[in-house]
């Protein structure tokens, strides 16, 4: 087979030789071995681990000193909770104060109006009642 | 190319080797290690001619290891030599798609700008390793296998999995692009 391009193949070919590889480890029937085992106890060792991690996670007893932390925190956020409670029901009653009260001068302001129509009422009242007092009345 | 970097003669020990029970582990595991260096070359080069000494080792390493795990599945039906180069090419694959990926995350830390090709005939070597270096990993799989191993089209196709049209568009493709790198003539 004639390859297309030969300048091609002889620089992948010149720069293949002018590579090569560095020395590296020797490889032996005892060091694959050594290292086959290495790796099989590295692996029996990372899933005793996890077992040991995955047994202590499920059947960890619980702490003492954490359900004391929750029975503290618990309390605080009963306290503040109450706390809310009381500034709201402070609130609710200073705006049902304010309303009661804008209500009344709303009552009274009419009330007064009320009387001051009355009072005009009475006092144009004989006026009306006798035509000759009528300013309007013609003569 | 003279075939100076071909496949030493399989040992009469490694063509026996089979996942047989009674053959002694020992010669097993020599006639693996026998295959070391050529495997330690075939890996240099997929990785481009520039791992460090110890990531060879590693890779090597790694490849023996998966053969010496695997050796019940060796049914004898290729050549024991054939069944390691199949295991260095995957592993050689996923050890650059990780270094890939951690080049991905991590290269803005220590990247370096990209240095132009050598400029000069006398570096053609140089310029070619450059190229390669810069190609896909697909790519330089392919070239690696049919230009310095030296493998036929057939062989190939068997060590990738595909079918020899494939490995024909494969190899096409990554010339156009290895060419294209070198700033080279256009194919015939």
């Amino acid at each position: 087979m004639t390859d297309p391009d030969d300048a091609l193949l002889r620089s992948l070919a010149a720069a293949d030789a002018t590579h090569p590889p560095s020395p590296g480890a020797e490889f032996s029937p005892h060091g694959l071995r050594t290292t086959i085992a290495r790796q099989r106890r590295r692996r029996v060792a990372a899933a005793l681990a996890l077992l040991g991690l995955a047994t202590f996670a499920v059947l960890r007893p619980p702490n003492s000193s954490d359900a004391e932390a929750a029975a503290d925190l618990a309390s605080e956020l009963s306290r503040q909770i109450e706390s809310l409670q009381r500034v709201t029901s402070d609130w609710t009653a200073r705006t049902h104060a304010a309303a009661a009260h804008e209500a009344a001068a709303t009552r009274s302001a009419r009330a007064a109006a009320d009387l001051r129509i009355e009072l005009a009422y009475a006092r144009a009242l004989p006026v009306l009642a006798n035509p000759r007092l009528s300013p309007e009345q013609p003569r | 190319m003279a075939r100076s970097m071909s496949c030493p003669p399989l040992l009469a020990a490694a063509d026996d080797v089979r996942a047989d029970a009674s053959r002694a582990p020992t010669d097993v595991a020599q006639a693996l290690c026998s295959q070391a260096p050529r495997l330690r070359r075939l890996v240099h080069r997929l990785l481009g001619w520039r791992a460090a000494a110890d990531e060879l080792d590693d890779v090597v390493q790694d490849v023996l290891l998966k053969a010496w795990n695997g050796r019940a599945s060796f049914r004898g039906e290729a050549s024991l030599a054939t069944w390691l180069t199949a295991i260095a090419l995957s592993t050689t694959a996923s050890h650059a798609r990780a270094r890939a990926r951690w080049r991905r995350l991590f290269g803005w830390f220590d990247r370096e700008p990209a240095q132009p090709l050598p400029s000069t005939d006398n570096d053609a070597s140089q310029r070619a390793a450059a190229a390669m270096q810069r190609l896909r990993h697909d790519d330089r799989e392919v070239l690696v296998l049919r230009y310095l191993e030296q493998r036929a089209i057939p062989e190939i196709a068997e060590l990738l999995g595909c079918t020899r049209p494939a490995v024909d568009a494969r190899l096409s493709r990554a010339r156009q692009r290895l060419r294209d790198l070198l700033g080279g003539t256009e194919e015939p």
